[in-house]
């Protein structure tokens, strides 16, 4: 019996893990992309890249790094291209998208399951 | 290469951790959710072992899922026979007297030459011999032999008798 019980107390902290993990992904790609899309200088991409390397202990433990690796390209990326309106605007769209589909990606939902 | 070297270490000891909590049974004949169970072990551990772009929680959590569910599944199945019967299925009896039920030879799938040949191993030769022959939810087949009797023959009366004096006299 005290392995049944240890087993389930292991799942139910799975199941309560996920869901704080689902939580605190949205969270950080809301804020995130809130930043993102009212950033127009210098400072303010750097905040948002600040911002992306606080959290990297645990993106590098929860999300792949090949995700990860492109965000913070793409985030470089943005602030290389400050100075150009168009490619400034693609490079933060960029971004964005990317934030968004991490945050899909921990979504259980039909396309993400199958 | 450091790296893969800690990954794998880890992933051991969980997976060792896992194995040992689930109980010798893994190590025995594997019923279908334990083999299940096993295999999808040892594939979900090798997965970050062999990317490390892979996070090490991708292969630890669901190693640690399945071994939580298999616990729980085994521990439900000792309690309720119900459910051992819905998860496992039952032993069929293949042999009963020497007599081979064709109809459960069938409905398991097996032919005539490995019922034969799953007795041999078992040192029978002679189907006419089998008391039972039953094919486990494990996969095997255990059979048991019918002892036969030898025959022990009555001595005559009036031979006992002669017997007797022959040895007096001697």
């Amino acid at each position: 019996m005290r392995k049944e019980i240890i087993a389930l107390a292991l799942l139910l902290i799975m199941v309560g893990g996920a869901v704080w993990n689902v939580s605190y992904i949205n969270n950080m790609s809301s804020e995130l992309t809130f930043m993102l899309e009212t950033a127009d200088t210098y400072e303010q991409i750097e905040a948002v890249i600040n911002k992306w390397f606080e959290a990297e202990e645990y993106t590098q433990i929860a999300l792949r790094h090949s995700e990860v690796d492109a965000i913070t390209s793409d985030l470089y990326t943005a602030l290389e291209f400050l100075d150009n309106k168009e490619e400034f605007a693609a490079a933060k769209e960029r971004v964005i998208w990317r934030l968004e589909h991490i945050q899909e990606m921990e979504q259980v939902r039909w396309g993400t399951v199958f | 290469m450091a790296v893969i070297l800690t990954r794998t270490l880890i992933m051991f000891v969980v997976v060792y951790a896992a194995t040992r909590f689930m109980g010798k049974r893994q190590l025995g004949q594997l019923e279908l959710s334990e083999l299940i169970v096993a295999l999808l072990i040892a594939d979900l551990a090798a997965q970050p072992l062999s990317d490390i772009g892979v996070p090490l929680m991708n292969g630890l959590i669901p190693v640690l899922f399945l071994l939580c569910g298999e616990v729980l599944i085994s521990g439900a199945a000792l309690k309720s026979k119900n459910f051992r019967d819905f998860l496992w299925g039952k032993p069929s009896v293949l042999v009963e007297d020497g007599k081979i039920d064709l109809k459960e030879l069938k409905r398991n799938r097996i032919s005539l030459d490995e019922l034969a040949e799953a007795l041999r191993k078992k040192n029978i030769f002679d189907l006419a011999n089998v008391k039972y022959a039953v094919f486990e939810t494990d996969g095997t087949i255990n059979a048991v032999e019918e002892k036969i009797k030898p025959k022990v023959e009555k001595i005559p009366q009036d031979n006992q008798k002669k017997n007797g004096e022959k040895k007096d006299n001697a």
